[in-house]
């Protein structure tokens, strides 16, 4: 690539990630104002929340399984062995199942919307809805983005709990350890700067999802190819996103004593 | 209509799990950091936390009994730690009960560590400030366990010194293989212990004999505790106290007669030290030798002579 192609990329960057900036700006704007399309957002809720969440269970059972019997013998070596449950706990809650959760949601949902979006502005829909008078912005971005933002921390604390509970199963597969004594354990390790940080950081991860899928599903072009294309790009920029917002998160939490 | 109704349940019940999830951990961490139960506050001054945080354990005879609440710095060696203890702990708790600075484990978190004071205090009281104690310092430790590894090395360079000398060829491991020297130690120690047998027998004897003569029996006994035999030793020792008193006086006048012998002008200092005698004496003597060689010859011309001869005859008739 030639330095004309290297500028011609970063002047596209540049202007996506303005044009994304701008797309939030504008859903800021619409989310507070009535009217509000409850029905759609339900809809929508239920969709990236509840269907998700026989996926999100799943990787969260592994996570915190294969976690918890990995890390066994690093901690039996010296010989700490009782600290698992806390170990394994605070990883889950700080870290993995907010990032593992949103990745998945990435894929699922970013990817999900994307597509359905930008099908329906090849198609024209969404040029249709406004000619009906119907605020388009409103009813397929604000709700979807909305429900992202709410789906997002629930399945995250879901997946907590679920990871928390796979840990217990991998605490015993080679020991015993009473679930009162395993949730005391968790439960004393685990203080509110761990979850709350998680949840807050959730959130954003579910605004990223959200309006990263509708960016790329609203500005569709080129027909059905580029459908394929906001389909795939919506995953990888969310994705990138999601990396960068946790980078973002671990230091703002560090600057705030949190860590 | 029906299906959105079922999906609208559907997701009622997963936001419903999902918050109960969320209220109950939250609630089981705040229960863990005493916030939901009737608390009281009490406070305590340390020289130094050794990192101590705000929302550490405080804990009471080994059990969790409330969090630190706050930290404040009062001086340059003075901190005032505010701990928030738990009504049902805290009425155990009295006035006398001492705090120190602890640790989780070896590794773990910091934590306040109350323990029972001696004697009897009152109840604690909201506010109260207890009394601290030094606690483990962990630094020290390591500082003591440094200069115990230190010892153990130079400890360690001794006992192979003193290995290689003994495994050396003329070291005491060496001379214990050596059967013939082993037999010789065996016979020496033999002959100490019939020698320690028989100077305990000597000793028992001993013993019995000086308490036979303390109780005045037996011969010496008899002659210790006897009050006529006393009174003769007694003279016996007055007497050699005069004869030694006259051998005293005998020495002196012997010394002084050797004084006056060997004083310049006496008999001895004149025959040892007089140059002038000893010539004298010794052309006496060599004169009289002289006088005797001549004088042997003269008796012996006389012997011929004709006027005694008849009587030398006679005498050596007489002698056969």
């Amino acid at each position: 690539m030639d330095r004309s192609g290297v500028l011609l990329g970063a002047r596209a960057i540049v202007v996506e990630v303005g044009e994304l900036v701008a797309f939030t700006g504008r859903f800021f704007r619409e989310a507070f104002r009535p009217r509000f399309e409850w029905r759609e957002l339900v809809r929508q809720c239920y969709l990236n929340g509840y269907q998700s969440l026989p996926l999100v269970a799943i990787t969260a059972f592994i996570m915190g399984l294969v976690l918890t019997v990995q890390s066994r013998p690093t901690l039996a070596r010296f010989g700490a062995e009782t600290m698992l449950p806390a170990m394994v706990a605070i990883s889950v809650v700080r870290e993995i199942a907010p990032v593992i959760t949103a990745l998945i949601c990435a894929g699922k949902i970013g990817s999900s919307i994307g597509a359905e979006l930008g099908s329906m502005k090849v198609t024209e829909q969404i040029d249709a809805m406004e000619v009906s008078g119907t605020n388009p912005f409103k009813f397929l971005v604000v709700t979807r983005i909305w429900s992202t933002i709410l789906m997002l921390p629930l399945l995250v604390i879901l997946a907590d709990a679920i990871a928390i509970w796979a840990c217990f199963i991998g605490v015993n597969m080679k020991g015993a350890v009473s679930w009162q004594l395993f949730q005391q354990q968790v439960f004393d390790s685990l203080v509110f700067s761990d979850v709350l940080p998680a949840l807050i950081k959730s959130v954003f991860f579910g605004l990223a999802i959200g309006v990263v899928g509708c960016y790329k599903g609203y500005n569709t072009e080129k027909g059905t190819e580029g459908v394929g294309r906001s389909a795939h790009s919506a995953v990888v920029v969310a994705s990138l996103v999601i990396f960068i917002l946790d980078l973002v998160a671990v230091q703002v939490t560090e600057i705030m004593g949190l860590n | 209509m029906a299906e959105l109704r079922g999906s609208a349940f559907k997701l009622g019940a997963f936001v419903l799990a999902g918050i109960t999830v969320l209220v109950v951990g939250l609630y089981l961490l705040g229960s863990k950091r005493d916030l939901f139960s009737r608390t009281m506050d009490v406070q305590a001054r340390f020289n130094e936390v050794s990192g101590l945080r705000v929302g550490n354990n405080v804990r009471y005879v080994g059990i969790d009994v409330g969090t630190v609440e706050r930290i404040t710095i009062l001086s340059d060696t003075l901190v005032l730690v505010d701990m928030m203890i738990r009504l049902d702990a805290a009425e155990h708790i009295r006035s006398n009960a001492i705090a120190r600075i602890a640790s989780d484990g070896l590794m773990g978190n910091k934590l306040v560590s109350i323990e029972p004071g001696e004697g009897n205090g009152t109840p604690l009281t909201d506010e109260m400030e207890l009394r601290t104690g030094k606690g483990l310092d962990t630094d020290a430790m390591l500082r003591s366990l440094g200069r115990s590894n230190d010892n153990v090395v130079v400890i360690t360079e001794e006992l192979r010194d003193l290995t290689e000398r003994l495994n050396s060829e003329h070291g005491l491991i060496r001379m214990m293989s050596d059967s013939t020297l082993m037999n010789d130690v065996s016979f020496v120690v033999a002959e100490i212990r019939t020698a320690a047998t028989n100077a305990r027998l000597l000793t028992e004897r001993t013993n019995t004999i000086v308490h036979d003569m303390q109780n005045g029996q037996g011969a010496l006994g008899a002659l210790i505790g006897d009050p006529v035999t006393d009174g003769r030793v007694r003279d016996l020792i007055a007497n050699l106290r005069s004869v030694s008193d006259s051998l005293l006086f005998v020495s002196q006048r012997l010394g002084s007669f050797a004084a006056d012998l060997d004083r310049p002008g006496g008999l001895t200092h004149t025959l040892t030290k007089d140059t002038t005698l000893t010539r004298d004496v010794k052309r006496v003597v060599s004169a009289l030798d002289t006088s005797s060689t001549l004088l042997n010859e003269d008796l012996r011309a006389l012997q011929r002579n004709w006027f005694f001869r008849r009587y030398f005859k006679e005498k050596a008739k007489g002698k056969e």
